[in-house]
């Protein structure tokens, strides 16, 4: 993803992981869960998850046009550059999945 | 083509010397930020992963902050938020031509960089 369509994505990726964030800070600092269980119901109610895995999904996609950027600008020698591009998108995959094990298999 | 041999002006790329303005501050903390908020990336997811496990995992990741090296990578971390979130909504405004004049960037570019640290002074009276 490159041009006008990462640009884009990193924009609209923004809004949502802003809103997300407050809200989920402004929900921790006034009615924080004390025990596990109200943890657990709070993340695994239907809404929360979705709002979630949205969120991660916009997040690992965030870091990805950022990170890119980064490493376009500092990384010159091609081989380094491709490599390390190659190892952000396998570790971002990685992540992605990680996160989907945890909110559909762990949650419930 | 200029000759190398013959170009005799002084060179001063020391960025310690350098005093970058105040606009510039805030990009590259965005971009510094940026790069540790993704590193932060798999402790937190592993934050979710423990912390779901059951009351004992809920237990340890409550607990994790009792430790001061935690403590310390947590006001990195307050840092890095705060500054990416305020930084991140001064540029989306750029990007729709809102601020765009010299003063009014100035202003806003210290006003993020103010935000970082009073984001770190926030999480300093939460944790320690």
């Amino acid at each position: 993803m490159s041009g006008l369509n990462a640009w884009l994505l990193q924009r609209v990726s923004a809004v949502y992981l802003a809103g997300f964030l407050v809200y989920f800070l402004v929900t921790l600092l006034t009615c924080a869960p004390e025990s596990y269980i109200d943890w657990h119901d709070w993340m695994s109610s239907i809404p929360m998850a979705l709002a979630t895995t949205l969120f991660f999904i916009a997040l690992l996609f965030h870091a990805w046009v950022g990170m890119r950027d980064v490493l376009l600008d500092y990384v010159k020698p091609f081989a380094l550059r491709l490599s390390m591009l190659i190892l952000l998108a396998v570790g971002l995959v990685v992540m992605g999945l990680w996160v989907v094990r945890i909110l559909l298999t762990g949650a419930p | 083509m200029k000759n190398k041999k013959t170009d005799t002006r002084p060179v001063n790329l020391n960025l310690l010397k350098i005093r970058q303005p105040i606009t510039a501050i805030a990009s590259i903390g965005h971009r510094i930020s940026g790069v540790l908020l993704f590193l932060s990336i798999p402790f937190f997811i592993w934050m979710l992963d423990r912390s779901l496990q059951g009351p004992p995992g809920f237990v340890d990741v409550t607990a994790l902050f009792d430790n001061g090296l935690i403590k310390l990578l947590a006001l990195l971390f307050a840092w890095s938020a705060a500054h990416h979130f305020f930084a991140g909504i001064r540029f989306l405004l750029l990007d729709i031509e809102i601020g765009l004049d010299l003063a009014t960037a100035r202003t806003s570019a210290m006003v993020v960089n103010v935000l970082g640290v009073i984001g770190v002074l926030i999480a300093m009276v939460m944790i320690l």
